[in-house]
């Protein structure tokens, strides 16, 4: 066992700290003032960290251990939620896509990794049975017609191409259209609460005309669906363990600093043990998730449920942080869309994306049931 | 980072779960319901290598790492051995006997820890008194120095194999009008004169643990018994914390994934609304709550053990997270496994209800979750 990081990781993280400090002018609330703004954000963080090896694949042959993986992720995340999310579902899930399936006709379109993309499984706002498809699909000579919607697609707003998944004479089918197709209409999620920055949008598919050479028929697709909710999941863990560093970060240095009855408010024992909860959670968390990050790079039968647990704990661990921070901090987090604010929100998101809190449990329980 | 356990601990870890289910766990209803100490399988355990395993094997020991250490608590819990037994067992090894080892003279090494290895003689930590738990330096138990003996008066409370112990290790004020730096430690053997036992406390769990007051009355004691340096007493209850927070936790952790099997066995055989109760969602998400506090916890108390074998200084923060989280986060999913065994969980055969009340001890024993809280708000 090691509980540590190599010296040569502690570099890593530092550079990654001093990569995305050149970039600290994004991070400032009103930095964007269009979805195109939030896609060349995307595009030059994909070009910072691409450098550092942040786009590692979590397994065997990666020249860095998936739990230095995790931290970076962790590291960005804990600088700009929302924009991390954005390079992940953006980036590496689609990345992770292509190799698993390395086929040529993607190779041979204009698809490529140097663009955001987006992946739209989920219809009428539940992720929990993927290989169901409303999508209508109609063969016409040398491509294919495809009309329904597809709904909450993280990137949706600044993506070049979107994975839209339906099927073909019953088998699963991955058509890549076009954002810019003027038959696809982009609904934008209206007041949301959540990740603000994130780009999420539903979408409609109006007899949208998709070529053969951006079709494809992935053998498995479960597996396929499975390593995305696999990297989906690690996504919002690491978020999640950022998230949770900066409501601490926040809380304690307010808990410090204000006055309440002559003392600061840490000297007072229910903010002091509220705070203490707090960092139990972060540890615990952090290291399960790490655990689960090692788990990775093993053959062991257990690393999808260790992914799974991390993932439900993390999340529920990011709520919990925020919410009690909130009672900390006071009113001053219902004005002016206040940061922990938004991780309330936020955490709340995380456990319904990827492989929900709801289906986790149950595929967990499965296991423990064999 | 890395994770995995060696080969040889996995090897080792079946084989103490081997070991317990033969040998311990047949027995463990019948010991709790008498609330009766299992001596047999306390001598078994020391035969087996268990009681010394991480102490030197020039004194009988097993020459065993911290970790290895651990997993063998683990395993007692995972084989179904009762709360009671484990406690006894840690009570008796790090509590008492390590202080020994770390803190003692070469005589009191070869004097006393052979014995506690082998099980032929049962030891126990004297600390907490009536009016001194979680403030330790408020004892009033005071040793005076008279000549070449230590004079004892005092008593203690809560104290794990205090009615069947061969020897305790007390903590006393030698300074009275100092707080911590007046505390030090001593070897007190059974039949001392002005030494006595209370009776067994009747207790909610642990009950195959036997746990008394202890009393000092006048009881003189040679001044070779002393323990380490005079004063330096609260800095060696400190350094047990480690294994407080360890391999005093380890046990637990083992009984999350008893618990889980037995939940999982039992809820595939019982049938309502004619499928297995195992089917209903409901059931699921105990079993998978269950399972996440156990993998959450279980990384808790491996990097604590991992930091000690490497020689590092305890991190306090770490230690109190580990009990803290154990302490008051493993109480629903124990819940919830009394829960699915439904009425059946609530009577003593099947055995859950037994883990549910030695459970409970979890948030106070060894460093109450307040306590923890404290020491964590303090060092963030």
């Amino acid at each position: 066992m090691n509980f540590t990081f190599s010296d040569h990781e502690k570099n890593l993280f530092q550079n990654m700290e001093s990569a995305l400090a050149q970039e600290k002018h994004l991070f400032v609330k009103g930095a964007f003032q269009a979805e195109n703004d939030i896609a060349q954000a995307l595009i030059t963080f994909k070009q910072k960290l691409s450098s550092l090896g942040y786009f590692s694949s979590f397994n065997h042959s990666s020249s860095l251990e998936p739990v230095a993986t995790l931290e970076m992720m962790r590291i960005f995340a804990r600088q700009h939620p929302a924009l991390f999310l954005g390079v992940e579902y953006g980036f590496r899930i689609v990345t992770e896509i292509n190799r698993m399936l390395n086929e040529s006709c993607l190779q041979s379109s204009q698809v490529d990794d140097s663009l955001v993309c987006a992946i739209a499984f989920c219809e009428d706002f539940v992720e929990t049975d993927t290989k169901q498809s409303s999508i209508n699909v109609q063969s016409v000579d040398d491509y294919f017609l495809l009309s329904g919607e597809k709904n909450v697609v993280i990137n949706a707003g600044v993506a070049k191409y979107i994975a839209v998944y339906g099927h073909i004479d019953g088998k699963d089918t991955l058509f890549f259209i076009s954002a810019s197709d003027d038959s696809l209409d982009l609904v934008p999620i209206e007041n949301k609460r959540f990740f603000p920055e994130l780009a999420i949008a539903n979408i409609v598919l109006r007899n949208c005309q998709v070529p053969q050479n951006m079709v494809l028929y992935p053998q498995q697709l479960n597996a396929l669906i499975s390593k995305v909710q696999y990297l989906e999941n690690f996504a919002c863990i690491a978020c999640a363990l950022g998230m949770i560093d900066k409501c601490i970060e926040i809380t304690t240095g307010f808990a410090k600093t204000h006055q309440s009855g002559n003392k600061p408010l840490i000297a007072h024992q229910a903010v002091a043990f509220s705070l203490a909860e707090t960092v139990t959670l972060k540890q615990t968390a952090e290291l399960l998730a790490y655990r689960a990050a090692w788990m990775c790079a093993t053959d062991d039968s257990e690393k999808i449920v260790m992914n799974q647990c991390a993932k439900v704990f993390c999340s529920e661990a990011a709520e919990t942080i925020a919410s009690q921070c909130i009672n900390i901090l006071g009113g001053q987090v219902f004005m002016d869309n206040h940061l922990v604010e938004q991780m309330l929100f936020n955490a709340k998101f995380l456990q319904l994306i990827g492989t929900s809190t709801h289906l986790a449990r149950i595929a967990i329980a499965d296991v423990a049931l064999k | 980072m890395d994770f995995e356990l060696s080969k040889t601990q996995r090897m080792f870890k079946k084989e103490v779960i081997r070991f317990a289910k033969k040998e311990i766990a047949p027995r463990v209803q019948e010991h709790e319901i008498k609330n009766e100490f299992d001596f047999d399988a306390f001598k078994k355990m020391g035969e087996f290598g268990l009681l010394g395993l991480h102490f030197p094997e020039d004194l009988g020991g097993g020459g065993a790492d911290v970790l290895t250490t651990i997993i063998a608590g683990e395993a007692l819990g995972e084989a179904g051995v009762d709360g009671g037994l484990t406690l006894a067992y840690g009570a008796h090894s790090f509590l008492c006997a390590d202080t020994i080892f770390c803190h003692g003279t070469d005589l009191h090494r070869q004097k006393y820890l052979p014995q506690l290895i082998s099980g032929e003689w049962i030891g126990c930590m004297g600390l907490t008194e009536p009016d001194a738990g979680s403030d330790v330096a408020s004892m009033k138990t005071t040793a005076i120095r008279d000549g070449d003996y230590y004079v004892l008066n005092g008593s203690k409370i809560f104290i794990t194999n205090g009615p069947i112990a061969d020897l305790a290790l007390v903590y006393a004020k030698t300074n009275p009008e100092k707080q911590h730096e007046g505390i030090s430690t001593f070897i007190v053997e059974k039949g001392t004169k002005g030494f006595t036992a209370g009776a067994p406390l009747k207790k909610m769990g642990m009950r195959t643990s036997q746990t008394s007051e202890l009393f000092f009355n006048n009881c003189q004691i040679p001044a070779d018994n002393l323990v380490g340096q005079e004063g330096m007493g609260f800095f060696y209850a400190m350094q047990t914390v480690e294994w407080d927070r360890s391999a005093l936790l380890a046990p637990m952790i083992g009984a999350m994934s008893y618990a889980i099997k037995q939940c999982s066995d039992y809820s595939k055989k019982r049938y309502q609304f004619h499928r297995p109760i195992s089917h209903f969602q409901a059931t699921k998400y105990k079993l998978a709550n269950m399972k996440i506090f156990l993998e959450a916890a279980r990384s808790l108390v491996y990097r604590i053990a991992w930091c000690k074998d490497q020689g590092q200084a305890v991190n306090h923060l770490e230690a109190a997270v580990a009990k803290l989280f154990i302490g008051d986060w493993s109480l629903n999913p124990i819940n919830d496994a009394m829960l699915i065994h439904g009425g059946y969980g609530y009577c003593h055969e099947y055995g859950m209800e037994m883990l549910f009340r030695d459970n409970r001890l979890a948030p106070i024993g060894g460093g109450t979750s307040e306590i923890q809280k404290k020491i964590i708000s303090k060092l963030i």
